[in-house]
């Protein structure tokens, strides 16, 4: 293995590859890769005919939805003027906090790639130690902090280094804004995609609060389980309790967060009539070195048919998404996304 | 499934062309270090012949994709392990029974001295997040270099580069324990 014309051997290599050193570690390193099991290649080979013989030949791509189909979507054009609105709105409210508040304009987010203010959640640190968790909730008429009571059957994990917050989301006052979220978020279409800034200030999700009952207002997280047509128009959701950095009741954890599902069950959660929830993307296998996740993909599948009869969703591994539950209702998908594999 | 290739040898030109057997030969050749790429994240023996599975269906559907421009072997271990990362994100609260069951048993036992070191190299790479654990593998088991490495994650070299070095002194001090 330490062949490469390139590398002197009693030289520590700066290419990566094998040291001397690591010869040994090298050997134990593969000897503990499993072999494959006696049916694989078999299983490969059936699968790979069967997808050239016309099976499915790409990855599924989903869209959630169950009134506005694409024809009904905005134009390009509204949408534009409507995306122009909406920076024009929240420039005003920001020029108006600013100069009635005293404050600062930090509240609004930068520009996006499209030169589009986008909203960006800010954070304020709550001196109240029994608010275990936190939903980060758009108000409509004001920016306003808010936090669901905690239950006290349904706590977080004890975590001395938890960091308790309350998380504020600049949002203007006006409706026309959260109808133009979506196409704000969705540069590429009409999708909420990873434009949203999931919270970074503590937990948020199940676990923490609300515990059991309807889901109160706020941004939530957790997977996306099954869903019945209705009407009404329901899905049923995991949620999940999701901490950043140095809120992760564990210090060993993967990528850049740590989800914690304390319960298993599924929550009943109504979709609000004029919303149209968008699944943004799943992992683009076929990109190469970027290690990026797709941009927004064209959809194909409305629900109830991305489900199968019974509604559940066995095509994807796993729905995760950052709802948007206003009203009781879901609104919005803020963020979504769904393995490709499936 | 006619893609434009290049620099491709006849096994890999049919396989571009979509022909399931030289895609299936192609496989074979590079299973083992395909197989290292993901066993490297996934760690999870019942899983992982179905996420190579997986993978491979994937590279197969997306054959368009490759052109010949990058190595084969490029290619597929970048989806075997986009695979992989995918598989795990999903399985985000990781179980470490199996590793405690394992060092149960070689420790309780009149195991060898041999047989517990691959245990507590398996735990020391079990501590290591996924990323960092297939960068390790991939240069120090598979001799990829760094800018390899690179590629098929899509992490910057200098971090692939810093992370290998931190993790392969870590392990070398488990492994030379």
């Amino acid at each position: 293995m330490n062949d490469r014309p390139d590398h002197d051997p009693d030289q520590p290599r700066t290419d990566g590859g094998v040291d001397g050193d690591d010869t040994a570690l090298a050997g134990a390193l593969l000897d503990e890769v499993p072999s494959a099991g006696a049916d694989f290649w078999a299983r490969v080979d059936a699968s790979l005919e069967q997808i050239a013989d016309g099976g499915e030949t790409a990855a599924p791509v989903v869209r959630l939805t169950h009134m506005n189909e694409r024809s009904s979507r905005p134009s390009p054009a509204s949408r534009i003027a409507a995306v122009a609105a909406a920076v024009m709105l929240i420039g005003a409210l920001a020029v108006f906090a600013f100069n009635v508040g005293g404050g600062s304009t930090s509240d609004i987010g930068p520009a996006d790639e499209s030169g589009t203010s986008v909203p960006e959640v800010s954070t304020e640190t709550s001196v109240d130690p029994d608010i275990v968790g936190t939903s980060v909730v758009p108000e409509r008429e004001a920016p306003v902090l808010s936090a669901p009571e905690p239950d006290p059957e349904v706590t977080a994990p004890e975590n001395p280094a938890l960091t308790t917050t309350t998380t504020e989301v600049a949002v203007g006052a006006d409706p026309v804004f959260t109808s133009t979220l979506i196409d704000v978020f969705g540069t590429g279409g009409p999708f909420a995609v990873d434009e949203f800034d999931e919270p970074t200030t503590g937990p948020n999700g199940s676990g923490c609060a609300p515990g059991p009952g309807p889901l109160p207002d706020g941004v939530w997280f957790g997977s996306l389980r099954s869903a019945d047509a209705g009407p009404p128009f329901t899905v049923n959701f995991d949620l999940m309790c999701e901490y950043t950095g140095e809120n992760a009741p564990v210090d060993d954890f993967e990528f850049d967060d740590y989800v914690q599902n304390d319960s298993d069950a599924e929550r009943a959660v109504p979709v609000a009539d004029h919303a149209a929830l968008y699944l943004g993307y799943c992992y683009d296998d076929s990109r190469l070195g970027t290690g990026e996740i797709n941009p927004p993909l064209v959809a194909v599948d409305v629900l109830p048919e991305l489900g199968d009869e019974d509604g559940t969703f066995s095509r994807v591994v796993e729905v995760s998404v950052w709802l948007l539950v206003t009203d009781g209702e879901i609104v919005e998908i803020l963020d979504g996304w769904y393995s490709c594999a499936g | 499934m006619n893609a434009p290739v290049t620099m491709m040898d006849p096994v890999e030109q049919r396989a571009a062309d979509g022909h399931p057997a030289a895609f299936g030969e192609l496989l074979r050749r590079h299973d083992r270090h395909a197989r290292a790429v993901v066993w490297s994240v996934v760690r999870d023996r019942a899983a992982l012949d179905d996420v190579l599975q997986s993978a491979y269906e994937k590279a197969f559907r997306s054959i368009d994709s490759f052109r010949g421009d990058a190595a084969f072997s490029t290619w597929l271990h970048s989806i075997c392990h986009r695979t992989a990362i995918d598989h795990v994100r999903h399985e985000r609260i990781r179980r470490h029974d199996d590793i405690d069951d394992l060092r149960g048993t070689a420790s309780s036992s009149s195991t060898s001295g041999a047989a517990l070191a691959r245990v507590e190299l398996a735990a020391a790479l079990e501590r290591l997040d996924p990323d960092t654990r297939s960068m390790l593998i991939m240069t120090t088991a598979l001799d990829m270099s760094y800018d390899e490495v690179a590629e098929i994650t899509g992490t910057p070299r200098g971090t692939v580069a810093s992370r290998v070095g931190r993790a392969r002194a870590a392990l070398r001090q488990e492994f030379e324990r």
